[in-house]
């Protein structure tokens, strides 16, 4: 007999193991190095015992099944392989964020000023202690102009408190909601007034920032802060439109099961993601920062990577595809860090740039990862 | 639609997620919603297939599109603009003679095709090329707001463009002295009796990409392809050909155009595309049968007949030596791998067509390249008849001609949206077309159920054999036709 895994189901090799991911349900499975090699007899069509426990359980999960013959099975996938050799395709824009903004009265102690790590920062309003002047609500207008040319599919407003000129932010938002319709708007909880709540309503989503969950209701979308040595307090599961952003102020005190470097940075998958993560960075690419003083970043959070600045040059030019171009971030695959690229989990896990360019002032490390993938290891809580 | 491989394995097409897969009596039963039987069911693990085959359709069904957005209106010039400036401009096609030295059998300005223009000694001047060129320029860099990736590439071609040599010389001067912080990609399709020194050192000098029309082995060549006198040109075309290579000049920047018909000897072919002197195939294909073809009338149903018998004996050779030698992508990788890549991978899975500008059919946002004849007229390509045009030379890109071409295309699609195989449709405008307007798919498509079980079997008979193969093959052949082809041989 014969066994293939369905079209939904990709074996991954790693260095050691290898997994399983069902692009379907979103499952990963991790596979021991037998059960690697069985699977690989499998997918290259090799004899194999019906009675294989281990192909039972897999049939039974409904990840693949027994054949008589020898069959093809065509891999469920987005777009088409052959496509993507088209030299000179233009770039996808998922997403920008804008700060149009860089002052504020809070005093947040996990404010981008504080010179902090955050997991999902680039989602806080934080202010930044730069050089520079504030790009002119002119130029802010001609962006959001150049970003719709660029068939650019979101935007994200933010930068400290937008409520302290607010006559600009509502330029702005109006100006952009004449050509975007996914536009968000991120804010701490006590920078937006009732009434600014209302007039946002119908034209932008709200990206709130709070570290109390109980602020959290089902109105807007939140960013729930917590301290990383308080992260284990919260209940297991958070309300669907919250996003957890833990803040680190010691890299080094890590737990083994911390959500920065252990199994829990491994999502669930599917076909986008999965053919995503494939050729491009997971959170990295399709984005573009241009932070208050003009400077174009690669994400909010990282602010020594500047690219250039707007005010001398029009978008269009950074994302030329050439080495100095934005592209170059978005091309950071976990394929191409050496830890992550020899990983079977390299197309599901996590990664931010950011965190570990902080800790490590290298751009291509990886140091909050608890896996081994040449021993196909985790390190334990107790190790 | 169902359809079996050459090993007897069925396979089920699912057109809506666009995926086939192996079949099972139980699979049809259920898509069928027919009650299951006890003698539907031939398997020993009876209740664990019953099982696995419900939650697995079930598990397609998630993916399964729910919505169907139709357009609500026609295309619109203004979103064909935006379109164009997107993702478009790959190329401009510069047709810069319609003479030729040659006299080929086949070739579509013959007497073979009796509603195409004939050759002429009308040749492009060099204010119309100018005008053109500035055109494109000029949209590319409008465009690089929309595309900054995008470069832009100019293509020489005819009758035979070596006719024409100095207006090449005159064009590549013009745009690189006019628009020196642009970086431009040139190439030229050629029959490569006109090659001398001093050309090939031109071509060298500018990067050239060279396409050579070479149908293969003397006998093969000299039988189609010849002078006005009626000789062969093989000897000159390989002498040239193999100096030009053999000069220093990147080997990559060659690649071969071939066309058999047939009386064509597919192993001989293979044989020969599988030499290292010989260019690279780029593209294989059969003469047009459009343009009032009378080209095929020559061959008598035993010619078909003792065509399709070798090429039955050449896919089942293939089949047994599909990987002694991956790295030449020869005439049996470009008819059996790549051909079932092509079919199979442009084949739309999970996207909803309906949202798609050109919902059915594999056609593009004309403006994708743009051909410019001897007379300076725009066409959407060099390969459909001239009756489409789409701009010229004194007014530039006709977005308003090119919304009206498709929607007058897309009426005539009158049947794909009931079409059981519409993803796997490959034609576009050209296999529509008449003069001036398009056939109705319905007519047009009325055995493509037939082809299309016929391609899927071929696929699918070679994937079980070789599970990795076409994912090597594809990955091998277009990084290196990438290189050279602005539209990927399109």
């Amino acid at each position: 007999m014969y066994f293939r895994l369905n079209p939904e189901c990709y074996y991954i090799k790693g260095d050691m193991t290898g997994a399983i991911y069902d692009l379907i349900d979103g499952d990963v499975y991790a596979l021991n190095s037998q059960e690697c090699r069985t699977i690989e007899v499998c997918e290259d069509n090799g004899l194999v015992d019906p009675e294989d426990p281990f192909l039972c359980e897999l049939k039974q999960r409904t990840l693949g099944t027994f054949y008589e013959k020898r069959v093809f099975i065509e891999k469920i996938r987005l777009g088409s392989p052959i496509a993507e050799y088209q030299q000179g395709k233009p770039p996808f824009l998922a997403r920008a964020f804008l700060e149009i903004g860089n002052s504020c009265d809070r005093s947040c102690w996990y404010c981008g000023n504080n010179g902090l790590s955050r997991s999902m920062g680039c989602f806080g309003c934080n202010i930044w202690d730069e050089k520079g002047s504030p790009v002119d609500i002119n130029r802010w207008k001609e962006l959001i102009d150049e970003l719709h040319r660029l068939n650019c599919q979101s935007l994200f407003i933010k930068g400290g408190d937008l409520s302290r000129d607010r006559g600009k932010t509502r330029e702005i938002l109006e100006y952009a909601n004449q050509q975007f319709e996914k536009i968000f708007i991120i804010g701490h909880k006590t920078h937006f007034s009732p009434e600014d709540c209302d007039y946002l309503k119908n034209k932008a989503n709200l990206i709130i920032q709070t570290d109390s969950l109980s602020d959290i209701d089902n109105r807007h979308l939140y960013l729930l802060i917590t301290d990383y040595h308080e992260s284990r307090e919260l209940p297991e599961k958070l309300p669907d439109n919250a996003i957890l952003d833990i803040v680190s102020r010691n890299f080094d005190s890590l737990q083994p099961d911390s959500p920065l470097n252990s199994k829990k940075k491994i999502m669930k998958t599917n076909l986008e993601r999965f053919t995503h993560n494939n050729k491009l960075h997971p959170c990295l690419a399709n984005s573009v920062t241009i932070a208050w003083n003009g400077e174009v970043l690669p994400c909010p959070m990282m602010r020594k990577q500047s690219l250039g600045n707007i005010r001398d040059r029009k978008l269009w030019t950074f994302l030329k595809g050439q080495p100095d171009s934005i592209q170059e971030f978005w091309k950071i695959n976990l394929n191409t860090l050496k830890k992550c690229g020899t990983c079977e989990f390299r197309y599901v896990c996590t990664d931010c740039r950011a965190l570990e360019t902080a800790k490590t002032g290298d751009l291509y490390a990886k140091v909050l990862c608890n896996y081994d993938p040449s021993k196909g290891m985790w390190q334990q809580q107790d190790a | 639609m169902e359809f079996e491989s050459i090993s007897g394995v069925r396979y089920y097409y699912d057109n809506e997620i666009g995926i086939a897969f192996p079949s099972h009596p139980l699979i049809e039963k259920m898509i069928q919603n027919v009650p299951l039987q006890e003698e539907d069911i031939p398997t020993v693990n009876t209740d664990d297939d019953v099982l696995f085959y419900s939650r697995f359709l079930q598990k397609l069904n998630k993916i399964r599109p729910r919505h169907k957005i139709p357009r609500k209106h026609p295309i619109q010039p203004e979103e064909v603009k935006q379109m164009v400036l997107h993702d478009g401009l790959y190329q401009m096609i510069l047709g810069i003679t319609e003479d030729c030295n040659l006299r080929c059998r086949y070739c579509v300005y013959s007497e073979a095709y009796t509603l195409s223009r004939k050759p002429s000694k009308v040749r492009m001047e060099f204010t119309t090329a100018k005008k053109a060129l500035d055109w494109y320029i000029s949209l590319v860099m409008e465009g690089r707001e929309y595309n900054p990736v995008r470069k832009p590439a100019i293509s020489f071609y005819g009758g035979e463009p070596l006719l024409n040599f100095d207006l090449i010389k005159k064009c590549v001067q013009y745009v690189k002295t006019t628009y020196p912080d642009l970086e431009f990609t040139f190439s030229l399709t050629t029959n490569g009796t006109l090659l001398n020194q001093e050309r090939e050192d031109f071509l060298k000098e500018h990067g050239f990409l060279m396409n050579i029309s070479i149908d293969g082995p003397k006998e093969e060549h000299d039988r189609n392809r010849i002078y006005q006198d009626g000789r062969g040109t093989f000897d000159d075309v390989m002498k040239n050909v193999r100096r030009f290579m053999s000069s220093g000049y990147d080997k990559d920047k060659f690649s071969s155009i071939c066309v058999f018909d047939w009386k064509c000897n597919l192993f001989s072919l293979d044989a020969f595309f599988r030499q290292p002197d010989i260019p690279k195939l780029s593209l294989m294909t059969t003469p047009s049968v459009h343009d009032g073809c009378v080209y095929y009338d020559q061959f008598s149903d035993d010619d078909f007949q003792n065509y399709l018998t070798s090429e039955k004996k050449a896919f089942q050779y293939y089949l047994d030596h599909a990987t002694d030698d991956t790295t030449r992508h020869s005439v049996f990788e470009q008819l059996y791998p790549l051909f079932a890549s092509r079919f199979l991978y442009s084949i739309p899975t999970m996207i909803m067509p309906e949202n798609r500008v050109i919902p059915y059919s594999g056609a593009c946002i004309l403006g994708r390249k743009i051909f410019v004849d001897v007379h300076g007229i725009f066409h959407p390509c060099e390969r459909i008849n001239q009756s489409f045009p789409i701009g010229d030379e004194k007014s530039g890109l006709d977005f308003t001609a090119i919304a009206l071409i498709m929607n007058n295309y897309l009426e005539h699609l009158d049947s794909c949206k009931t079409c059981a195989i519409s993803k796997t449709c490959g034609y576009c405008y050209n296999q529509f077309a008449q003069k001036g307007t398009f056939n109705y798919a319905s007519e047009v498509c009325k055995k493509e159920e037939d082809i299309k079980k016929f391609d899927f079997s071929r696929t699918f008979t070679l994937g079980e054999r070789y599970p990795h193969l076409l994912d090597m093959v594809v990955k091998d052949y277009y990084t290196w036709l990438s290189k050279v082809s602005p539209t990927l041989g399109d």
